[in-house]
Order: structure tokens, then C-alpha cells, then sequence
């Protein structure tokens, strides 16, 4: 078990009744049930505050002790959103949050307690914000995971116990707050064991032939005798930086400030780490427990605070401050290494590796403001088809080998978007235009034949006879007759040099 | 005043920043167009860190040319055009003019967009050339560019509509001193248009021949070439000729 980690555990009693009534205040204060399709019947599955209707009853059961009750289905779907969502704000008290489903929340707060004045501000500042976002919550530290989330269910309210206290605080919980499934639970009650307690009183060897080795390992967490680290949300980021404000903010300016300050650090961690990000992530704690994201993806690794803190500025006016934003995170999600940046000789690696850093700031700029597929590079590709010749690809990327034979033949330096219909004239069913709309052609050198990729399903266009013309007027085009029976089509389909 | 040991060593670390910050700075130098022409050119060939206008009346010819120019400049080089515009600069095909399509970023801006990125593309030392297609450039934009290239030293090129001619011109002819385009910020302008192929008959179009007409260049004069694209030497060989007469 891993020495001294400590752990929040949160138990939101009516997480689905609580999300119905955040959601449409109206109900609040009725009589409100949620049911929902157990096979042949309908059970109530949550009731809310005050309602004497125990989960698991028979609607109709329910209807008749109960009069004025308000029936809603219940959406367990919605829940563990929600739940996921209230986990993802719990990350800013510490980088290790789990949803435990269907109505906990598992938070490994190992050295993180002393940012609110130790375990005991933190839980109660933890619980204040949840119970102000209208969540009827009990919390409960311990030092493992299990241990504190039995104590959060059954325990004294705002339990804290340390190690050595957690057993003894564990043992008189009933057997259901370490949750073993209604089975185990069932058969241990025929066995006459209805706490921890007893559970932990009798020999280990027996026990686990009668009820299964995992009940054991549910008893030796909830003890504090092994630990099972939780799995948190989404990895810890390598490298983060935080800022509490003293008074929610809610104008652009106060959150651009925020991320100066907050990428002048990162990027000096990322500096000593030798690394650099690729993708950025802020997230904006709201004071209503919801959470605000913005990101970026860079082309190259950087960590130039100015250069990536311009990039995340633009997207700012994004972010709906609410009634403000108590906390700003910032993360570098994803990472490369990125070496010490070195002044060079001129034509050096150390230059050639500068100047592409400086490629890739300059494309990060561009694609900000142009948007992401206005800015690309054309890659060689093996078709013989014209338009397929190249494709489109990312600036930054390594660019592509030609193919074998790429390029040999003649081609144009600018093909038109797509091929433009021309009134053409020629003098033998396949042989050259003598004239081309309005213009007379003075020499034309072809044909070269171009059959279309017949092997692929779908409509196919006909094969195209090109040709190289100069018209009277000394333009240069590369125009083509398009056989599909009958009378050939022709069109101009790019500019030669 | 005397100098002790050390202040000497200070004074020669000085110097070599100096230079260092000389040699450095802009890669500075000139992009030579073709041999014969640079001789006329004032500073032997296209100077970086400065833009060149290219009138654009001929889609094919000028197109060739700044790709040729963009090849020449050797490195990243970006090409900036509406995303309406009649075509796309082809890589296949400028290949064969010496442009590496890895080297080739293609920008689809238009308006205030194209001038912006042209100017963030210019001042990046990152890229050795720029093409930008820019219908309307005031003057004071015009200048902009010209400071973001001498902060790059970059090598800018703008390709730039020209006004309707006479009925009577002939493309063929360079009209020197009509220029309708009007003043401008530029280092030089130029205008191409197409001749008959070299060698050209029916059934042969022939090598590529262009005229090059330098309308304006600071601190030169203006002249007018033909010039034949050498496929097998990669090369525009100037003709026998020389320099052509200027036709009022």
C-alpha cells in the first residue's frame, strides 16, 4: 500500500433528483419521484429530500401509500454525465479525480490539502461549493479511497481519520457502505454479518470460500490494509500552472492577464523539463461548479510564451464567464521534447532547427487567423489522374518523396479549379482544336490519353484526350476532349509555362 | 587613452557581436533572375528583404515566372491567392521550373486576410520567398509589405492585375511607358508575356519564350529581355540578342 496517500470521498445522496430540480427550479419542494423499467415492473429508483418512497419500491406501491407524488423516468445516462462532469470540476482542488459511479467521486488529495488550509478547509470549501450548485453532498477523508467513500455513506459527517484511526472508524459502518453487491450483501446477512465489524471478526480462510475472495479485498481497502489507486479522469497533464483568483473574474482582459502569468510559468517548467507542447488546454473554474475549456494544437513543439499565449488570446472571447471564474488552469496536454535552444553558426543544425521552429510559429499565426485547411502544402501523390496528383497536407508535417515518375511529364503551372466547359472545334473526330472559343490555335502538341480509374466503384468520368495549345493571342493552355460517345466535350483545364 | 589586457579582450568580443549581428542579420544578397539580366539589374539580381511587382496579365506566364523566382530564392516559400481565384499554382508542373513542392505553402486569403499574411509571411525570417495575389494594394499597404520584407529579408513577390489596355496592344509588346498601375512602394515591376514557342510549328509548341519587361526599377533603368526556358539545363537562357528595343 502506498505510505501516507490520502483521499476525499463525495456521496451525493439524490445526484438525480438534484440534477432534475437544478435543471427546473419549479420542482423544487415536490413531491418528486424517479422510476424506472425493471422487466415486468416499474420501480422507483430516487426520491427526493423528504419523500418517504425507498428506492427499489414498486410504483404503483408507491402511488398508493404516497398521495401527490410527481413521477419523472429516471435517465441514469444523464446522471453519469453529470457525475463526470462534477468529477472534471473536482480537478481543481487536485489533478487525481474519479467519478465512482453511480453517485460518488473519488479525489486522491495527497499534498493538496494545504492550498485551503488543510483537510479539514478543504473538504468543508469542497462540500460549500457543491451544496451552493444545489447538490446535496457528504464528504469524508481517509487514507484510502474505499475507506473514505464507506465513511462519506454511513459515517459521521465531514469524517476525517488518518491511518491508524481508519480501522476503527470502518468497523460499526453496516456491511452496505463498503458496497459489495446486493448478493453478497444478501447472503452475508444470512449469515448474520450486518457490519464491517463482523465481517472483519471472522476467519479470512472460510469467508472467501463462502462469499468470494473480492469481498475480502473490499474489507482490506475499506480497512486501510491494501489500497487501490483510483483511476483518475484524465491522466495528470506533464506540466500545469494555476491561479486562484481572490475574486471571480468575468471580463476578457482580467483572463488575459491570468494567462500571461500563467504561461510565463508553464513555459519556465516546460523549459526546465526540456520540453515543449503541442497542445494547450485552459480550463476556467466557474463559481457554479461547471467548467470552461479552451485549447490549442501547435504545429511545432514550443514553449515561446508569447508566441503560444497569442494563440490561445484569440479564443478567449469563447469562454462564458458566468458569474465569474474563480480558477484558471493551465495544462500542456500533450508534449515533445524540445532541446535547450542554441545560437548557431550560420547554414549549423542549430540554425536550420531554429528557423523551422520559427516555420512552425509562422504557421500556428496563419492557420489562427485563416483557419486551419486555408493553409497547406501540396504533397506529391502517385495518380496518374490530374486532379489526384497531389494532397493536400499539413505544412508542419515531413513532406512526402515524389513517386517514381512524378512530375516527368508535361504539366501545368496552374490547373483551374475545375475543368471549364469551352466551345472548341476540330477538324478530325480525334484529332486537335483548330479553334478555341473565340481564339484560333496556331500549334497544339498531343494527344496524350488519360483513362479514368475504372477499377474503382462509382460514376467515372469518360477518358480525356489532353492536349498542349498555344492560342493566337500567345496564351498556353492545356485543354482536354472529354469521349463519352458521340460528340467530344472539350474544356480547358490548367495554364502551361 | 590606454587599454589594459582585458579591455582589449572586451573590446574584441564586442566586435565579434557585431559582426556576428552583421553576418546574421538579413540573408542578405540578391535572387539572379537569368545571366545577362542581372548585369542590368541594380544590385546583380532581385534583392531580398524588398517586393517586386509582377504584373499579371497572362495567367501562364506569370505564374511560370514566380514560381521560377520562388525556386531561385532557395527554401520554404509561401504562395498567397484568393481562394476564388481562377486556378491553383501547380506543383506538378512548377516542379519542373525548380520549385520543390515541399517547400511550397499555399494560402487561401483574400482582402484584408491576404494582406495580413502577407505581411506575417514577409516578416518571418522562416521563409526565404513570398508570392502574394493582391487585386487592390494602396500605398500605404504597399509600404507596409516593403518594411515586413526588409524585417524578413524576405524576397516578396505581388502579383497584381493589370489595368485594361488599349484594344490595339499587343500582348507581345511591352507598353513601357504607359503604365497603368500606378505608384507604388516596389523595388522593381515587371511584366511577362508569352512569345511563340522556340522551334514552335503545328504539331510543336515548342520551349517556353517569354518577354521580361522591367518597367521600373529603383536605381536602374528600365529594359526589356526574351528569354527561352532550357528544360534540359534548368535554366532561362537570355537570347542572342540581348537586350531587346524598348518601343515607345
Amino acid at each position: 500500500m502506498a505510505e501516507g496517500r490520502r483521499h476525499l470521498a463525495l456521496w451525493f445522496p439524490r445526484l438525480a433528483t438534484d440534477r432534475l430540480i437544478r435543471r427546473d427550479p419549479a420542482l423544487a419542494g415536490t413531491s418528486l419521484i424517479l422510476w424506472a423499467q425493471e422487466g415486468q415492473r416499474r420501480l422507483v429508483t430516487a426520491a427526493a429530500e423528504g419523500v418517504p418512497v425507498a428506492a427499489g419500491t414498486p410504483l404503483a406501491d408507491a402511488l398508493a401509500a404516497t398521495p401527490g407524488l410527481l413521477c419523472l423516468p429516471a435517465d441514469p445516462a444523464a446522471d453519469a454525465a453529470l457525475l463526470a462532469s462534477l468529477a472534471a470540476w473536482c480537478l481543481c482542488v487536485t489533478p487525481l479525480a474519479a467519478p465512482s459511479p453511480p453517485d460518488g467521486i473519488a479525489l486522491d488529495i495527497t499534498g493538496c490539502a494545504h492550498l485551503k488550509g488543510g483537510e479539514a478547509g478543504l473538504l468543508a470549501w469542497v462540500t460549500a461549493r457543491l451544496r451552493a450548485a444545489g447538490f446535496a453532498v457528504r464528504g469524508a477523508i481517509a487514507a484510502t479511497a474505499l475507506g473514505a467513500a464507506a465513511l462519506a455513506r454511513a459515517g459521521q459527517e465531514g469524517a476525517i481519520v488518518t491511518a491508524g484511526e481508519q480501522a476503527r472508524a470502518v468497523l460499526p459502518l453496516p456491511l452496505s457502505a463498503i458496497r459489495p453487491g446486493a448478493e453478497t450483501l444478501e447472503a452475508a446477512a444470512r449469515l448474520g454479518l450486518r457490519t464491517v465489524g463482523d465481517l472483519a471478526r471472522q476467519p479470512r480462510g472460510p469467508l472467501a470460500r463462502r462469499l468470494g475472495p473480492g469481498l475480502l479485498r473490499l474489507l482490506d481497502q475499506a480497512l486501510g490494509r491494501a489500497d487501490a489507486p483510483i483511476v483518475p479522469l484524465r491522466p495528470p497533464p506533464p506540466a500545469r500552472a494555476v491561479i486562484d483568483c481572490p475574486e471571480p473574474i468575468l471580463t476578457a482582459e482580467a483572463i488575459g492577464a491570468g494567462l500571461a502569468a500563467l504561461m510565463a510559468e508553464l513555459c519556465g517548467d516546460l523549459a526546465r523539463a526540456g520540453l515543449g507542447a503541442r497542445r494547450l488546454t485552459l480550463a476556467c473554474h466557474r463559481t457554479d461548479a461547471t467548467v470552461q475549456r479552451i485549447g490549442i494544437g501547435t504545429g511545432e513543439a514550443s514553449r515561446d510564451a508569447a508566441h503560444l499565449a497569442r494563440l490561445l488570446a484569440a479564443r478567449i472571447e469563447r469562454i462564458d464567464p458566468g458569474f465569474g471564474i474563480e480558477r484558471l488552469v493551465l495544462a500542456a496536454e500533450v508534449t515533445e521534447t524540445l532541446g535547450a535552444r542554441q545560437g548557431g553558426l550560420a547554414g549549423s543544425a542549430a540554425e536550420a532547427a531554429a528557423r523551422r521552429e520559427e516555420l512552425g510559429r509562422l504557421i500556428d499565426r496563419l492557420r489562427g487567423r485563416l483557419g486551419p485547411r486555408a493553409v497547406r502544402r501540396l504533397d506529391p501523390f502517385p495518380s496518374h489522374w490530374p486532379e489526384h496528383a497531389v494532397r493536400a497536407a499539413d505544412p508542419a508535417s515531413a513532406p512526402r518523396e515524389p513517386p517514381e515518375g512524378w512530375g516527368a511529364k508535361p504539366r501545368p503551372v496552374r490547373l483551374a479549379r475545375r475543368p471549364r466547359p469551352i466551345a472548341a472545334l476540330s477538324l478530325l473526330p480525334e484529332g486537335p482544336p483548330v479553334r478555341l472559343g473565340e481564339r484560333r490555335v496556331v500549334s497544339a502538341e498531343g494527344p496524350e490519353r488519360i483513362l479514368p480509374a475504372w477499377w474503382k466503384p462509382g460514376g467515372q468520368p469518360g477518358a480525356r484526350d489532353y492536349w498542349r495549345v498555344e492560342t493566337e493571342d500567345g496564351q498556353r493552355l492545356w485543354v482536354f476532349a472529354e469521349r463519352t460517345g458521340g460528340a467530344p466535350a472539350w474544356f480547358i483545364h490548367g495554364w502551361l509555362a | 587613452m590606454t587599454q589594459s589586457p582585458d579591455d582589449r579582450a572586451a573590446l574584441v568580443s564586442v566586435l565579434r557581436g557585431v559582426l556576428a549581428r552583421h553576418q546574421a542579420a538579413p540573408r542578405a544578397g540578391v535572387v539572379g533572375v537569368a545571366r545577362g539580366i542581372d548585369e542590368i539589374l541594380p544590385g546583380g539580381g532581385l534583392a531580398r528583404g524588398a517586393v517586386h511587382e509582377v504584373l499579371a496579365s497572362e495567367t501562364g506566364c506569370c505564374t511560370a515566372f514566380c514560381g521560377y523566382l520562388l525556386g531561385r530564392a532557395g527554401g520554404p516559400a509561401a504562395w498567397i491567392a484568393p481562394p476564388r481565384a481562377a486556378g491553383l499554382p501547380w506543383p506538378p508542373g512548377l516542379a519542373a521550373l525548380g520549385l520543390d513542392p515541399a517547400g511550397l505553402i499555399l494560402l487561401d486569403a483574400t482582402g484584408d486576410d491576404a494582406l495580413w499574411a502577407a505581411e506575417q509571411a514577409l516578416r518571418s525570417p522562416a521563409l526565404a520567398a513570398v508570392a502574394a495575389v493582391l487585386p487592390r494594394l494602396d500605398l500605404a499597404s504597399a509600404r507596409r509589405l516593403q518594411l515586413a520584407a526588409e524585417a524578413g529579408g524576405t524576397l516578396g513577390l505581388l502579383l497584381r492585375p493589370e489595368e485594361a489596355r488599349p484594344e490595339e496592344a499587343r500582348p507581345h509588346e511591352a507598353r513601357l511607358h504607359q503604365d497603368r498601375v500606378g505608384p507604388t512602394a516596389a523595388r522593381t515591376r515587371w511584366r511577362v508575356s508569352s512569345l511563340p514557342g522556340a522551334g514552335a510549328a503545328p504539331h510543336r509548341l515548342g520551349a517556353a519564350r517569354w518577354r521580361l519587361s522591367l518597367l521600373l526599377a529603383r536605381g536602374g533603368r528600365p529594359a526589356c529581355w526574351d528569354v527561352t526556358w532550357d528544360n534540359g539545363r534548368k535554366a532561362l537562357i537570355l537570347d542572342e540578342t540581348g537586350e531587346v528595343t524598348m518601343h515607345g
